[in-house]
């Protein structure tokens, strides 16, 4: 039985899905070079160097890795207080035990992916605004955060946190960086909340005992 | 006499235009630099590139203070170290003329007085001593020493000095120029860091 030979005559090129096809990719690369090529500027962001003092702050941000963090401010133990109670019944735990455990809570039930895993944004920067848009409703208030970075971390990443922090309209959160690592946390003696009077404002304070 | 009315060719010139497109195509394909997606982020976000350190410095700003600079030595290739240049308002303590010094010259003086040193990339993992023996933050020490006995001799709020370093600079360096500031006390009451960021 002899072959049916194919039509030749179907063999021309699809010019207009080409048309498609390299319009798409035209206009992808026309994006995404517009986004590439946005400016960037140089700023100067002023950082106060910190003071050699036993250090105590409203909030403590310690950036663990590039991916998470850990935000204390003095409403943790308060937010904690039924689950620290119970360590507290602990009574054939050692007092040494019982605090390593307080604190183990502490730092697992405020450690935070920097990017939310549900894909809602940037967790950092939301807690961060949320300081800021406090700081100001009350700008009678003055609040101070310490911002702990270990060595290993680009040094970009505390700016960052600065720079969100110094968008405040009337400049009252002050803040301070020093070095450190989450081990340092967990590996202090204390973590309390601690009432300061400052003239006629009581002040509640993170104090971590190093 | 009537004149004959030439007809315009009305026709649409496709291969002309696919031509004006192709070489638009091969043109953004060139210059297109992807960039890989960070861990952990999310697929949802727009993943803008990030800002690079390399700003373009006005050559003639006239320096204020004392700048420490860290900048990779070759961008493309990490593993060379980072290149610690610490610029002074002026030529050299013995050579103080009046009016400060703009960039490009503060940056050849680093370079004629020997106030440039390479900082490997072990240093984030070195030990206390062996960090503090690096030649780089020897001269950094070295500098912030006779800069703060010349010129900062009493405390005043405008006493500053400037960090302009590159955004993928380890924490460890940037915290040792803090805590060697913060040990002056009121001598230094603060440091300005110039870096880049997203025009918003």
């Amino acid at each position: 039985m002899a072959f049916r030979k194919e039509n030749s005559t179907n063999k021309k090129m699809q010019l207009i899905s080409l048309m498609d096809v390299v319009f798409i990719l035209l206009i992808f690369f026309l994006v995404s070079i517009f986004f590439a090529s946005l400016p960037n500027e140089e700023r100067r962001i002023f950082i106060p160097t910190p003071k050699n003092e036993p250090g105590y702050a409203q909030v403590l941000i310690q950036l663990i890795d590039e991916n998470s963090f850990l935000y204390i401010d003095p409403f943790v133990t308060e937010k904690l207080v039924k689950e620290i109670t119970q360590i507290d019944k602990k009574t054939f735990m050692s007092v040494a035990q019982r605090l390593q455990q307080k604190k183990e809570l502490i730092i697992t039930k405020n450690t935070y992916p920097i990017i939310s895993q549900d894909g809602s944004g940037n967790f950092l920067k939301a807690k961060l605004m949320t300081l800021v848009t406090q700081a100001d409703a009350h700008p009678e208030e003055k609040y101070f955060a310490m911002i702990r970075c270990p060595d290993e971390l680009p040094y970009a990443v505390v700016i960052d946190v600065v720079e969100i922090l110094s968008r405040t309209k009337y400049k009252n959160i002050q803040y301070g960086c020093v070095g450190g690592t989450i081990d340092d946390i967990r590996n202090s003696k204390s973590i309390e909340k601690k009432m300061v009077r400052e003239g006629s404002v009581l002040r509640r304070n993170v104090v971590i005992q190093f | 006499m009537a004149f004959r009315r030439i007809e315009a060719r009305k026709d649409f010139e496709l291969p002309t235009f696919i031509d004006i497109i192709f070489l638009l195509l091969i043109f953004f394909l060139l210059t297109y630099s992807p960039v890989p997606p960070k861990v952990g982020q999310s697929t949802l976000e727009l993943n803008l590139p990030e800002a690079a350190g390399t700003a373009k410095v006005n050559q003639n700003e006239k320096l204020e203070t004392m700048m420490i600079e860290i900048m990779p030595v070759n961008k493309e290739k990490p593993e060379m170290g980072l290149q610690v240049s610490v610029l002074l308002p002026f030529e050299n303590y013995d050579m103080e003329k009046a009016g400060a010094v703009a960039y490009k010259d503060a940056k050849k003086f680093a370079k004629t007085y020997q106030r440039e040193d390479v900082l490997p990339t072990e240093y984030v993992t070195l030990g206390k001593s062996e960090f503090m023996n690096l030649p780089a933050v020897k001269l950094i020490n070295d500098q912030l020493d006779r800069y703060v006995q010349e010129k900062f001799r009493i405390a005043k709020l405008t006493n500053r000095i400037e960090i302009r370093a590159d955004r993928s600079v380890s924490f460890r360096i940037i915290n040792f120029i803090i805590e060697k500031c913060s040990s002056y006390e009121d001598l230094i009451p603060s440091l300005v860091f110039r870096t880049m960021f997203r025009q918003e």
